[in-house]
C-alpha cells in the first residue's frame, strides 16, 4: 500500500529519547500500559461471566415459569396473591447486563488506550484514538462540573504520529483548557478535517480576570504545546466573541489501494 | 450441527454452553488452543466459537491453521479483548463473525446458525455445479473456490463407485 501526503511534507519526527523528559515519560507510560492492559484483559473476562450468568438466571426463570410444576412457578405461587410477579425479577437481571454492557464499553476503551501506549509512531486513525480516550475525557470532566461534548466525524482520519503521545497531547490540552473554567461551564471538543489536515479543536467560555491566564498568553510556554510540535503538529489558540479556541491540526495521510 | 466452543475462562464458556443449548445449539468445551485443535482433528465441527486470548496456542493462530487445514469449518470469533488488527485478520483468515464480549445470546445463536447455514449452502453450490458438469473432479472442485472437502470427499466415493 502506497501513501501519498496531501497539504504539507512530511514533518521531521525526532526519535524518542529517554534521557529527556518526554522520553522518560513514555518509558514510564509504557511500563503502566502493561499492567493496565493485563488489568483490562481480566476485568473484561469477569465481566463477561456476570453478563453471562445473569443471563443464564434470565433463562432458567423463563423456563421454570412455564413449567406448571416447575420449583420457580411454586415458589411464585406462594407470594401474596398467590400469583409473585416475575416481572421485578427479570428487570432486576435486565439492569445487571445492561450495566454490565456500558462498563464493558468503558473497559474496552480502557483496554485499547493501554495497547496504545505500547505502540511506537505509525500511521492510525485519529478518529479512534479519539474515541479510545473519550470516557477518560468524559469521567475528568464530570470530576470538575464541567459539560464536556465531544463530535467525532464518522470514518476514518489517518494521521502519522506516536499514537499514545497523539493521546496524551489531547487529554493534556482538555486538562489545561478545563482548568481555566469554573464548574457549570461548557467545552466542546471537536475533531474534523480542516485546511486539509485532521484538526482536533478545544472551544470554551473565556473568562478573563487575575491569576487567570487567557489562553493567547500560554502560547508558547505550555508543556502541551511541545508534545504537540515534538509529534510534527500545529497547535494555536484564538479567542473573540467570549469564547476560546485551542486548535491541534496534523498532517492527513491519504491510503491508496 | 456439530458447534465447539474454545475458551479458557471455563465458568464463562460452560453457562454460554447450557444456554446455547436452550436454544437449540447443542455445543462441546474445550478449554485452549491444542485441545480445539486435537478436537478437530478427530471429529470436524461445523462451527467453531473462538475466543482469541488463550494459554498456549493464541486464538488467532488456531485460526490461521485451521484456514489452512480445514477452512470448510466456519469460525466465529468471540473475545474481550481483540484489537482493529485481530479484527482484520480474522477477516483475512476468512472467519464467519468477529463478535466481543459480552455478547448478546440471541445475537450469537444467530450467527452461529447463520455460520452453519453458510457452510451447508456453500457445499450444496458447490454439489451443484459438480453435477451440472463444470467441473470433472473434486480437485478441480476444490481449486475453484474455497475448499471444499466435504464435496470433494462426497465425489471421491462416487467416483469410486463409477468404477
Amino acid at each position: 500500500m502506497s501513501k501519498a501526503k496531501i497539504d504539507q511534507a512530511k514533518p521531521d519526527l525526532k526519535p524518542l529519547d529517554v534521557n529527556d523528559g518526554l522520553g522518560l515519560r513514555v518509558a514510564q507510560l509504557q511500563v503502566l500500559s502493561w499492567a493496565l492492559a493485563h488489568v483490562t484483559h481480566d476485568v473484561q473476562n469477569h465481566l463477561a461471566i456476570i453478563h453471562e450468568s445473569a443471563g443464564w438466571m434470565k433463562d432458567l426463570l423463563k423456563m421454570r415459569t412455564k413449567q406448571r410444576f416447575g420449583w420457580i412457578g411454586r415458589f411464585f405461587k406462594r407470594g401474596q396473591n398467590r400469583r409473585l410477579k416475575v416481572e421485578p425479577f427479570f428487570r432486576g437481571l435486565n439492569t445487571i447486563q445492561e450495566q454490565i454492557v456500558q462498563g464493558s464499553a468503558l473497559n474496552q476503551h480502557l483496554s485499547c488506550f493501554a495497547r496504545r501506549l505500547k505502540e511506537n509512531e505509525g500511521v492510525f486513525d485519529g478518529n479512534k484514538a479519539l474515541e479510545e480516550i473519550r470516557d477518560i475525557l468524559l469521567i475528568q470532566a464530570r470530576k470538575k462540573g464541567i459539560r464536556l461534548e465531544i463530535r467525532l466525524p464518522k470514518g476514518a482520519l489517518m494521521i502519522e504520529t506516536n499514537p499514545p503521545i497523539f493521546q496524551l497531547a489531547v487529554f493534556g490540552n482538555v486538562e489545561q483548557v478545563m482548568e481555566n473554567l469554573e464548574s457549570g461551564d461548557w467545552l466542546v471538543l471537536e475533531a474534523g478535517v480542516g485546511e486539509g489536515r485532521f484538526q482536533v479543536s478545544l472551544t470554551s467560555p473565556c473568562h478573563e480576570g487575575p491569576g487567570r491566564l487567557l489562553p493567547e498568553e500560554l502560547n508558547g510556554q505550555d508543556f502541551s504545546q511541545d508534545i504537540v510540535e515534538e509529534l510534527g503538529g500545529q497547535i494555536w489558540r484564538q479567542s473573540g466573541d467570549g469564547k476560546c479556541v485551542t486548535t491541534l491540526a496534523f498532517s492527513l495521510v491519504h491510503e491508496e489501494a | 450441527m456439530k458447534v465447539l466452543l474454545v475458551d479458557d475462562e471455563i465458568e464463562f464458556v460452560n453457562t454460554l454452553s447450557n444456554r446455547l443449548g436452550m436454544r437449540g445449539i447443542q455445543t462441546d468445551v474445550v478449554h485452549d488452543g491444542q485441545q480445539a485443535l486435537d478436537y478437530v482433528a478427530k471429529q470436524e465441527p461445523d462451527v467453531i466459537v473462538l475466543d482469541l486470548k488463550m494459554p498456549g496456542i493464541y486464538g488467532m493462530e488456531v485460526l490461521r491453521r485451521l484456514s489452512k487445514t480445514n477452512p470448510d469449518i466456519q469460525v466465529v470469533i468471540l473475545t474481550g479483548h481483540g484489537t482493529e488488527r485481530d479484527e482484520e485478520e480474522a477477516q483475512r483468515l476468512k472467519a464467519f463473525d468477529y463478535l466481543r464480549k459480552p455478547a448478546d445470546i440471541d445475537t450469537l445463536a444467530d450467527r452461529i446458525r447463520g455460520a452453519y447455514r453458510y457452510k451447508m449452502e456453500k457445499t450444496m453450490a458447490a454439489v451443484a455445479f459438480a453435477e451440472a458438469g463444470e467441473f470433472n473432479t473434486a480437485k478441480e472442485i476444490a481449486k475453484e473456490g474455497d475448499s471444499l472437502k466435504t464435496t470433494g470427499q462426497m465425489f471421491k466415493n462416487e467416483e469410486k463407485d463409477d468404477e
